[in-house]
């Protein structure tokens, strides 16, 4: 006798889809007969109910009598639509009236209204840009791999906290810094114009370099405005994807929004193309609290995790000098200079300028510009 | 002895059509259609709409000339298409919260029988079984189901078997 049936061999003989041999080992193995009994009565219960049920006769006729003469090219309609006695158009003007008095007399009455994953996107785009005054304290998690973290030094790829400082108050102050997992910090930046000072953080090779600048101007993109930018890029795209999923979820106690995008093929050759994405969107400000998202940067595949955990707004009164500053940790490279108006290159330049020259000559004093400038290790 | 629709082979269909018009095929067809559509949407005006969308996507395909050599696989082909695409459209809008839904139940919940508990199972299975169950209850064979949901004819009866594994893990419960 013959091995016995696997479920899709003894669903292909329920199906009558099998092979000769297949059919013959069934009649002679009392197993496979049995669950082969077993599964005809699963599928006669399927049948039953998804196989029952007839096209209601008004329906039937309608569409039937118009398919008789109906000209194919155009044609749009076939079954009668809904005909509305004429004082029945009343119902919704009356209606209307009534959801404009709703919404202009009792915008705090629970209204029960439909939604849609891309206007909560939207919403959500717009609010992250939303006007605001004083300084906003966020603190998040992020995490990104792929392409992107191939792009950051090792110290700096993986999962991270991140708190973020923005007066808005004044044009390009902010204190952003990268935490592990330890509490210790790996990566900031901190400008701040009032003062006209610019610090940047980064660990490497199991050390911390601080560089300061003095006489900074506002740059024209702060790394808060980069960070806001980059994920309403995420958010547009999703906004265009074809298979969003929407549904309500709880965060913390806070009712918010889960739009989901399942999966997508991106087309090739994109710069930035997503492949899949979720985002949680607060219900009542539309506020971005997770957004993970999968896709392909130059055709290089990344991943991004974003979680929001707090987020506060102080007066502009509370804000302190050594809150938009970062101060050196114990052992750390602390390198100055002065500030242009490209960072970047005021950070490139004075790190080539810490270099001791191949003649072993130090030239770590003097920067780009020539000004004077320090570099020490501090123990 | 089993009591459900046995497939039928496409060719069945390429010799019916000849001499049929649109009329004939939805005289055939358009039972089986609403009743996959029903399982698909839930809702019966939706299911209408799909009947109707497809055939006069049938009326245009045959003006433009198109080919129709399984008349039956196109029909719930683009049946299938229109199910997925209005499920997609749905999944897009929240219609109702649960919590503010103050409708009450019908006032005899329990005269159910075993086949609406059974549909309402259907109904809760992911949409790719869903759809195979509705298109194997349709009557349809592998290679018309292959083609209506867009996966190879072998895999038709692997998938459709853990379909139904998964439909009877729903329905124990219930039992």
């Amino acid at each position: 006798m013959s091995r016995c049936l696997n479920d899709a061999e003894l669903q292909a003989v329920a199906d009558t889809e099998t092979t000769p041999e297949h059919s013959a080992h069934v009649e002679h193995c009392p197993r496979c007969a049995e669950r082969l009994a077993q599964r005809q009565r699963l599928m006669s219960l399927a049948m039953s109910a998804a196989g029952s049920g007839e096209l209601p006769p008004g329906v039937r006729e309608a569409i039937r009598s118009r398919l008789d003469v109906a000209p194919a090219t155009g044609a749009t309609t076939l079954r009668p639509m809904r005909t509305l006695p004429r004082w029945a158009w009343g119902v919704p003007v009356a209606a209307a009236v009534v959801v404009v008095l709703l919404m202009v007399v009792g915008p705090g009455i629970d209204r029960q209204t439909t939604v849609s994953a891309a206007e909560i996107l939207g919403r959500s785009q717009t609010a992250l840009s939303a006007v605001t005054s004083g300084i906003e304290v966020l603190t998040y998690d992020l995490e990104l791999a792929g392409v992107l973290a191939d792009l950051v030094p090792e110290e700096q790829s993986g999962r991270f906290t991140v708190q973020e400082l923005v007066d808005h108050d004044h044009d390009g102050r902010y204190r952003v810094v990268k935490l592990a997992a330890n509490g210790e910090m790996v990566g900031g930046a901190a400008d701040d114009p009032v003062r006209g000072t610019r610090a940047r953080y980064m660990r490497a090779n199991g050390r911390g370099f601080l560089l300061r600048f003095d006489g900074a101007e506002p740059t024209a993109l702060s790394l808060p405005a980069l960070k806001r930018t980059a994920l309403q890029t995420f958010i547009a795209l999703m906004q265009a994807s074809s298979t969003q999923s929407l549904r309500e979820v709880q965060r913390g106690g806070e009712a918010c929004y889960e739009i989901d995008i399942p999966g997508s093929s991106a087309p090739a050759g994109s710069l930035l193309a997503l492949e899949r994405a979720r985002a949680v969107v607060t219900v009542t400000d539309a506020r971005l609290v997770e957004l993970s998202a999968a896709g392909r940067v130059a055709d290089r595949p990344f991943t991004i995790d974003f979680a929001l955990r707090s987020r506060q707004l102080r007066p502009a009164s509370a804000a302190l000098d050594s809150d938009f500053d970062i101060t050196a940790q114990p052992g750390d490279v602390v390198l100055q200079g002065n500030a242009s108006n490209n960072p970047v290159w005021d950070v490139l330049t004075r790190a080539l300028g810490a270099i001791p020259a191949a003649d072993g000559t130090d030239q770590s004093s003097t920067n780009s510009s020539g000004t004077k400038a320090a570099a020490r290790a501090r123990r | 002895m089993a009591t459900y629709p046995a497939t039928r082979p496409a060719t069945t269909d390429a010799v019916e059509l000849r001499g049929l018009t649109v009329a004939s095929l939805f005289d055939l067809h358009a039972d089986g259609l609403y009743r996959l559509a029903v399982a698909m949407l839930r809702e019966p005006d939706a299911a209408q709409d799909v009947v109707q969308d497809t055939f006069v996507r049938l009326i245009a395909h045959v003006e433009a000339g198109g080919a129709l050599t399984n008349a039956r696989g196109w029909l719930y082909t683009v049946a299938a298409h229109a199910c997925r695409d209005r499920q997609r459209r749905l999944a897009r809008w929240l219609p109702w919260i649960a919590e503010r839904d103050t409708r009450r139940a019908p006032e005899s919940p329990d005269r159910r029988d075993g086949t609406s508990a059974a549909l309402d199972a259907i109904r809760t299975l992911a949409p790719r079984d869903r759809l195979l169950v509705a298109l194997r209850a349709q009557g349809l064979s592998y290679r018309e189901i292959a083609g209506a949901a867009g996966i190879r004819t072998a895999s038709v009866g692997r998938l459709l078997a853990r379909a139904l594994d998964r439909l009877q893990e729903k329905l124990e419960p219930l039992a």
